[in-house]
């Protein structure tokens, strides 16, 4: 399929980078690949819009809180609030109805308090990690990696507004054609992405949150001989990684396109994109049928 | 805590993110108790949070054992760090923290809420001193040195060859 046409049907999806780190280090994207250097990863979420509802697929965080300091410490430069991020697609953030958390690292949980209309959809098992993670003390304390107990607060928060829903493994049409499944044990314990079938009879697509970083996690740079190469920073095995791809893999019938990994710089060279005012990435993955584009 | 050790600031309030730390040593232990602080606060977050999910009750006692660790690592860091005479501001702001900490615990010791707003509050204004403290420290709220490659940030990841040669 010739990525550059639009699959028409039920869901608009757009791939929004709202930070970046020019200096990643490159072993913490692909397992092994030690002293080769940094390179370029954007930090982004994924919204999509299909009928009355408003999904976003992880919250990115805020440059202003905690966050903001972990991103600091990491190099990540060029945040940018919500409202102007989602204001690119016509979005307000309060219009924000479901917000899926792939993991609860800083960078996907961290920006929740902008969204305060949305209800929250996490893996229980991701939060159950955290609480022993954090029980078992100091000498485990490189398993907090990405940890930010701000985030932890306003969980309980949303919980207590009765906005937090703890996802047990698989959850079909959570809303119609948006469904998530759990990759436990991956780049995080509780980890979980989302696929969406477009309703126009091109399939579907894989939103792999961190569990694939980037389409070389999938190819090893050889699409004649492709290889898997898990990503470098996980908490879970190697082995759970590549399954998991492979599971992705074959929802989309074997075309790595159409799976979305949101630290991606590439998606802009698959998908039609443009770079705001701001000097963001914008990525329209497709459109429902009547949308208009916004690249 | 500093609770027990005599250096509560119960009505301290402010607002101000300035004030220098002059001593290294002192700026390392204080730097330290904010990220145990920090610690803490996600901790007892979440047993606030396994008090309204009844299947993430199992790990309240664990939890809560941490909790006792952290508060007696603490106290000896108090004992022992003579350094931390006259750096005001960032302790007082950590001393308002320990307070609404201690606070906070006191409610989640009694196992049954009433009502969820007194102990989210005090859990939020903690988490705001905490961030004030880090932010005249200029430092953060929890260890970061393990994040999404930071350490290796700290050591300098140089360039040594292609991207992908694993060397399988």
């Amino acid at each position: 399929m010739d990525m550059g046409k639009k699959a028409m049907g039920a869901h608009s999806i757009w791939v929004l980078e709202y930070s970046r780190s020019p200096v990643h280090p490159v072993s913490g994207v692909f397992y092994g690949a030690h002293n080769q250097g940094t390179m370029n990863l954007p930090f982004a979420y994924i919204l999509i819009k299909t009928g009355d509802a408003v999904v976003l697929v992880d919250a990115g965080h805020d440059a202003a809180d905690f966050g903001g300091q972990i991103a600091n410490s990491i190099g990540v430069t060029g945040w940018t609030p919500p409202d102007l991020v989602l204001g690119e697609c016509g979005i307000r953030p309060q219009d924000v109805t479901h917000v899926i958390l792939t993991h609860a690292h800083f960078d996907h949980i961290g920006g929740l308090k902008f969204f305060p209309n949305a209800k929250i959809f996490v893996q229980k098992k991701e939060l159950e990690s955290w609480m022993w993670i954090l029980a078992k003390g100091r000498r485990f304390r490189s398993l907090q990696a990405g940890l930010n107990p701000a985030d932890i607060l306003y969980l309980t928060q949303a919980n207590i507004e009765g906005r937090l829903e703890l996802v047990e493994g698989e959850r079909e049409n959570l809303v119609p054609g948006i469904h998530i499944y759990p990759a436990f044990d991956t780049h995080t314990a509780g980890s979980q992405y989302v696929v969406v079938e477009t309703g126009g009879g091109d399939g579907k697509f894989v939103l792999s949150g961190d569990v694939i970083y980037t389409y070389s996690n999938l190819t090893g740079e050889d699409a004649s001989d492709p290889c898997f190469v898990a990503p470098g920073l996980a908490n879970g095995s190697q082995t759970r990684l590549i399954e998991s791809a492979e599971e992705m893999l074959k929802i989309v019938g074997m075309d790595e396109r159409r799976i979305v990994p949101m630290h991606e710089e590439q998606l802009s060279k698959i998908y039609p994109s443009r770079v705001t005012d701001r000097q963001l990435m914008l990525v329209e993955i497709c459109l429902a049928d009547g949308d208009v584009s916004r690249v | 805590m500093m609770a027990s050790g005599g250096t509560v600031l119960r009505g301290f309030r402010c607002e101000a993110l300035v004030g220098s730390v002059p001593s290294p040593d002192a700026r390392a232990c204080l730097e330290a108790l904010v990220r145990t602080y920090g610690e803490l606060l996600a901790i007892y977050s979440f047993m606030h949070m396994a008090l309204k999910e009844k299947s993430m009750r199992l790990l309240m006692g664990e939890l809560a054992d941490r909790a006792s660790e952290i508060k007696r690592s603490v106290r000896h860091s108090l004992a022992g760090s003579p350094v931390l005479a006259g750096q005001g501001h960032a302790l007082s702001h950590l001393g308002r923290a320990d307070c609404l900490l201690v606070e906070a615990e006191e409610h989640l010791q009694r196992g049954v809420l009433v009502s969820d707003a007194p102990l989210l509050g005090l859990l939020s204004n903690a988490a705001i001193e905490l961030r004030r403290s880090a932010a005249i420290l200029d430092t953060t709220t929890f260890d970061t040195t393990a994040c999404c490659g930071g350490s290796l940030l700290g050591h300098g990841e140089e360039g040594h060859g292609s991207t992908l040669d694993l060397g399988a």
